[in-house]
């Protein structure tokens, strides 16, 4: 275990974190909710209806939505998603708010269990029953688990009549807003082991890719034009994966090279993408030892590893000194020069544990995103408070 | 408008009833025992299994529902206070063996899993987990837990479509039970 360098006070700088969300960026937030994990990813306003006038400014045209990825065991996420609603962040609730069978609004169109451990899991029944009127879907690993929790999110998926349930694995993907939602692990190899119970439930975890925005289609009176790969972000959330998962994540997505025979440019084929990439990770188990391994950060290439962890203080001792190691080695190579790694901050490695220099606690992160750039903000808080939205700290890029 | 997925199930189903889940285990002579637990009894489920630690998720005992559900007592902070939710995992295991192995269930030595579950009597977490003498009552959670899982997500079937299509079991005759030495006596919830 190593507890996390201190980020440098001078960095951050007190700013106006609500008023620096425009209607067209992304919003992920990485909970500070200790050795757990509660996230949401706020997608930019879209036209509620096509056929009506597009206004910017003028919300009742338009609408976010927000995706959640685990609840953590605490009331923060709850907390998170009424602040953004008193922001009008996302919509008001609808008539169907109250009604014991509520055909949900979409506000929140997913909910993604990733793995039934309680870190994980523990707020997801009390967000599927208290935000009913507005959740659509909701994914799991389909690892049938033992706890009183996973029986609660089964009793609470039974009295939801409205909510769609999926249990994917590597390779679905779901268009959501602007947004794309790959499905990384886990491998529909693994999933048909889980009855055996040879698999453990970290390695259940469903991993997701997002990318925003996604390929779209311009659609023009009697012309369409396809929009790919423009400014397009992508963030890599790893839920609690370990090294057998992403094996297989390893050659389910493949780098595709690409091709400058003649033969391919003249079916526009082979153009090349490496599947696993992406400008943001999420590392996947706080820290863990076996969460990560070199390659894969190396291929993910990320200008970002956030880590979600209590630095050194929880049952597990997390984030693990290998895991960090083989990070920094993966993102500034030094093992042949014998030169020391720059500090984690200096590599894009932030914590929800993390401290500045006056040891004052950064805790929760928001990336605000958009046309291929990030801006992340610090909200100070400890793992039992709620994030206030108005106490940010934007961090100054080196 | 959005069909529905599932069918519309009545809220008062999901009350708790005055009766507690009863599991059985399975003895090394083909018969089975009733596990006998109390309301203050404890449900440990293995979280996570790491670093010589055994990950412990502590819950009250569940009751069943009005449909058959198992049903866990919302619990407070001052109540997972009481519990411990880290032990040792070589002596828990050596724990959990001797427990096995005097009860006379089968494959008493097999390892700990993720997902294991244990009767630990109440009504006070034990100090000593290895002297509380858990009981192994993974199979039937490991039921409970997979009927949960398709009674949420999969459609029904009625009884009398269930009949028409064949699907039902015929009746098991009742297999033959013994009493459990090392379970407390019933006790009035």
């Amino acid at each position: 275990m190593a507890v996390p360098g201190a980020v440098p006070a001078s960095r951050l700088s007190a700013g106006d974190f609500l008023g620096s969300i425009d209607p067209d960026h992304m919003v992920y937030f990485l909970c500070n909710v200790g050795d757990a994990d509660a996230q949401l990813i706020l997608l930019p306003a879209t036209p509620v209806d096509p056929d009506e006038p597009d206004d910017p400014d003028n919300p009742p045209n338009r609408r976010r939505q927000a995706i959640i990825v685990d609840a953590g065991k605490t009331k923060k996420l709850p907390r998170l998603l009424d602040r953004l609603v008193d922001e009008k962040l996302l919509p008001a609730d609808g008539p169907e708010a109250g009604q014991e069978h509520p055909v949900p609004d979409g506000s929140i169109p997913l909910v993604i269990a990733t793995h039934p451990h309680a870190d994980h899991v523990g707020g997801i029944p009390e967000l599927l029953t208290g935000y009913k009127h507005r959740i659509s879907e909701f994914w799991d690993s389909g690892y049938y688990f033992t706890s009183a929790k996973y029986h609660k999110i089964m009793n609470a998926v039974e009295a939801h009549p409205h909510l769609m349930y999926a249990q994917p694995t590597s390779g679905f993907r779901r268009w959501i807003g602007s947004a794309a939602v790959t499905v990384m692990s886990p491998s529909i190899h693994l999933r048909n082991r889980f009855d055996t119970y040879g698999v453990d439930p970290n390695n259940a975890s469903v991993s997701v890719r997002i990318e925003f925005p996604a390929a779209r289609v311009i659609q023009r009176t009697e012309d369409r034009e396809l929009v790919d790969e423009a400014n397009t972000m992508s963030l890599l959330l790893g839920a609690d994966a370990q090294t057998l998962s992403w094996s297989f994540v390893m050659t389910d997505f493949p780098e595709l090279h690409p091709s400058d025979s003649a033969a391919a440019k003249a079916i526009d084929a082979a153009t090349g993408e490496d599947l696993v990439s992406a400008d943001i990770l999420k590392v996947s188990h706080h820290g863990s030892k076996h969460g990560v391994n070199l390659e894969l950060v190396e291929r993910i290439s990320p200008q970002l590893m956030l880590v979600s962890s209590v630095a050194g203080a929880g049952r597990y001792k997390f984030p693990h000194t290998v895991a960090q190691d083989l990070i920094r080695e993966a993102m500034d190579p030094t093992t042949t020069s014998g030169a020391e790694h720059r500090k984690d901050w200096e590599l894009g490695m932030f914590y929800t544990s993390d401290t500045d220099d006056a040891g004052t606690a950064l805790g929760s992160i928001a990336l605000v995103m958009s046309k291929g750039k990030w801006t992340m903000w610090r909200f100070g808080d400890e793992p039992g408070d709620p994030i206030d939205l108005g106490s940010g700290r934007q961090w100054q890029r080196p | 408008m959005q069909q529905e997925q599932r069918p519309v199930v009545a809220a008062d189903s999901f009350a708790p009833m005055d009766q507690l889940w009863e599991p059985e285990i399975e003895l090394t002579d083909g018969t089975t025992a009733p596990v006998n637990p109390t309301a203050d009894s404890f449900y440990v489920v293995v979280d996570d299994i790491d670093a010589g630690i055994v990950g412990l998720d502590p819950a009250p005992w569940p009751h069943l529902d009005h449909a058959g559900r198992l049903s866990f007592p919302d619990v407070d902070e001052e109540w997972e206070a009481r519990v411990a939710t880290d032990a040792n995992l070589d002596e828990f295991q050596s724990a959990v063996n001797a427990a096995r192995t005097r009860a006379d269930q089968i494959a008493p030595e097999r390892r700990l899993r993720v997902g294991d579950v244990f009767h630990v009597p109440g009504p006070e977490w034990p100090d000593d987990l290895a002297s509380a003498k858990p009981i192994d009552v993974s199979r039937p959670a490991r039921r409970a837990a997979k009927i949960a899982h398709y009674g949420a997500i999969a459609p029904r079937v009625t009884p009398a479509e269930a009949e028409r299509l064949e699907l039902a079991k015929p009746p098991e005759p009742d297999a033959p039970r013994q009493s459990f030495p090392l379970s407390p006596p019933p006790q009035s919830i």
